[in-house]
């Protein structure tokens, strides 16, 4: 049975190296509802793992990782490059005990691409998702809720046929999330 | 964070909810699925507004992904739906 963690949030508080803008942020979501938003970027997201026991280790990555070292390679050189990941480490760096995922590559739809994915649901029943509660986050209710194309639909309704519609994306929006040092035994790969 | 963990997408999500609310507040109506933002506008304000979505990012520092911008348009695809809105239509892509 582990200890309930104090996450960098709610003590040691130490600001993340981070591109976020801090005092824009603060500025802008001062009566946000959900302003803790803005302490999570400055402190780390924790991973929210809850599980009694750490997740079982798997020392292999799979097959289609193993068939393709290249891949392995230029994936974890691109991981350092965006910060994303930190290492290599010869043995275990940390104070407590750590969870190795396999690493395996996979096809997109509709491509030959082969991508790097870190298999967080391995192995089933024992692996680090299995210990992230859904629809809560840090013990307390959250239900995550993502839209459909309504409310686009809904947009367009209210500004009339010919209105204009346009789209922006983020870049690495999976690297701009940190997370805090506790969590990082969670996600150690080969 | 790693987007196979399961609290990335809803860490994610509530960043750039955030995001949204700071355009919301300033009168920009956008909606955001993980990290895509879109919107429509009359012809008037579309720009304006696309500008303001682009200025608002490196204010806050994010990364935006300008090859995958899609300007203001009458067509576009989003969340894998073709929208028209010329003829005011929703189609599905073919695969």
């Amino acid at each position: 049975m582990r200890a309930a963690p104090q996450y960098n949030f709610q003590q040691a508080k130490r600001t993340l190296t981070t591109t976020f803008n801090l005092e824009r942020w603060n500025f802008y979501l001062k009566d946000y509802n959900d302003v803790v938003v803005t302490a999570f970027l400055q402190y780390g997201w924790p991973i929210s793992h809850s599980a009694d026991q750490l997740p079982r280790s798997t020392l292999q990555n799979h097959p289609s990782a193993r068939q393709h070292p290249s891949l392995v390679c230029d994936y974890i050189a691109q991981e350092l490059k965006y910060k994303a990941v930190i290492g290599s480490f010869q043995c275990n760096s940390f104070s407590t005990d750590c969870v190795i995922s396999p690493l395996q590559s996979v096809a997109k739809r509709d491509s030959s691409v082969l991508h790097v994915v870190h298999n967080l649901n391995f192995r089933p029943g024992q692996s680090v998702n299995d210990g992230i509660v859904r629809d809560e986050y840090l013990s307390e209710p959250f239900h995550l809720c993502l839209p459909g194309i309504d409310r686009l639909v809904e947009f367009i309704n209210c500004k009339g046929p010919g209105c204009l519609v346009f789209k922006k994306d983020l870049k690495c929006a999976d690297n701009f999330i940190s997370i805090p040092s506790c969590c990082l035994v969670y996600i150690q790969l080969l | 964070m790693l987007f196979g963990l399961h609290s990335a997408t809803l860490a994610c999500q509530r960043t750039t909810k955030a995001v949204s609310y700071i355009l919301n507040e300033e009168g920009i109506l956008v909606d955001i699925y993980i990290d895509d933002f879109y919107r429509a506008e009359t012809q008037e304000l579309a720009d304006l507004s696309f500008d303001r979505m682009t200025q608002l990012f490196l204010e806050l520092g994010l990364q935006s992904s300008p090859d995958k911008d899609t300007p203001p348009t009458h067509e576009m695809t989003c969340l894998g739906v073709c929208v028209n809105t010329l003829n005011m239509t929703l189609t599905v892509p073919d695969f």
